[in-house]
């Protein structure tokens, strides 16, 4: 079975969600958030920076999702392309790497106050 | 090309012109008293009002949590207070993420009130005098004072080198999680409506 379209969907949505809580983690702490957005636009950012726990909560279920898909024991019969499965799950390391370096980042505004 | 290339100069220009246009709508000025050493004229201003409930504002004028709290405090709070009430309220702007002074009307805008006087604290000494006066000690080291969220009642008198403590403070401060609320201008709005009602009930009986 051709895994590859869930693991790029479930890697690449873990490393946008990441982004996407960066985003609402660093804007509170850093100016750039009033240059781009204008101050209403920072201020809605401010707003919505509560859904960041959620969206570092999700990258993590979604980088689980990955993890199952590339370690799951074949189904019997199953045509295993091993060289294939092996770029998974480099794929799903790297993500997990990124993921877990941009999801610290996105708590390290709360540690320079 | 040439069509494209004129175009692309065409459509540069035009939202040039839009912005432009943006930028002459004219904002309401927005009067900024700079603070001296002394953190006058704010020490004055505070004085001199003495008889008002008075609120204090300590923000960054480029920190979207403290222009979040500014909002806030515009929509439930100041909005609603009730009409002739003694209120005055002085907002603190300090440099602390890279804010200055040109930033400053757009968000004392987010107020929603011509009642507010506003500071500009270029050196920030302000929120290194508020962090003594406010006691935020985070166990290991002093943390600056901004995105803070005060009420002084009315007999508050700053005579003294600091200001006076507040008698209610909110803030949004990571390093303090635990030790002073967290801002929530709903909580903020009925404790100033108490210290008002307090303080009209102090003014009847005399």
């Amino acid at each position: 079975m051709n895994e590859r379209p869930q693991v790029l969907g479930v890697a690449s949505g873990a490393v946008g969600l990441s982004a996407l809580a960066l985003v609402f983690g660093a804007c509170c702490a850093a100016p750039w958030a009033v240059t781009i957005l204008g101050v209403s636009g920072a201020v809605l950012l401010a707003r919505m920076a509560f859904v960041q726990p959620y969206a570092v909560a999700a990258t993590l279920a979604l980088l689980g999702i990955g993890f199952w898909f590339v370690y799951r024991r074949p189904r019997p019969g199953a045509v295993c392309n091993v060289a294939q499965q092996r770029r998974l799950r480099w794929l799903v390391w790297a993500a997990a790497v990124v993921v877990v370096v941009m999801d610290l980042s996105s708590f390290a505004p709360n540690f320079f106050e | 090309m040439c069509w494209l290339t004129k175009n692309l100069i065409a459509i540069v220009l035009a939202a040039g012109t839009v912005a432009g246009c943006g930028q002459g709508s004219a904002q309401p000025t927005t009067n900024i008293a700079a603070l001296d050493s002394a953190d006058q004229p704010l020490r004055d201003d505070f004085d001199r009002d003495r008889s008002f409930v008075r609120l204090m504002f300590l923000v960054d004028p480029r920190c979207p949590t403290c222009l979040r709290g500014l909002a806030d405090m515009g929509d439930d709070v100041l909005a609603r207070l009730p009409k002739g009430a003694h209120v005055k309220v002085y907002v603190v702007y300090e440099p602390v993420i890279g804010g200055s002074e040109k930033d400053i009307p757009a968000a004392a805008e987010l107020l929603h009130t011509t009642v507010a006087r506003h500071y500009w604290n270029a050196t920030g000494d302000f929120g290194r005098q508020m962090s003594q006066v406010l006691g935020y000690w985070s166990g290991s080291r002093w943390i600056y004072a901004w995105d803070t969220w005060m009420i002084y009642p009315p007999d508050a008198v700053w005579n003294g080198a600091h200001p006076p403590k507040p008698i209610f403070r909110m803030h949004q401060l990571g390093g303090l999680h635990g030790k002073f609320p967290f801002l929530d201008s709903k909580v903020f709005a009925a404790k100033l409506n108490a210290v008002i009602s307090a303080a009209n009930q102090k003014a009847a009986a005399r």
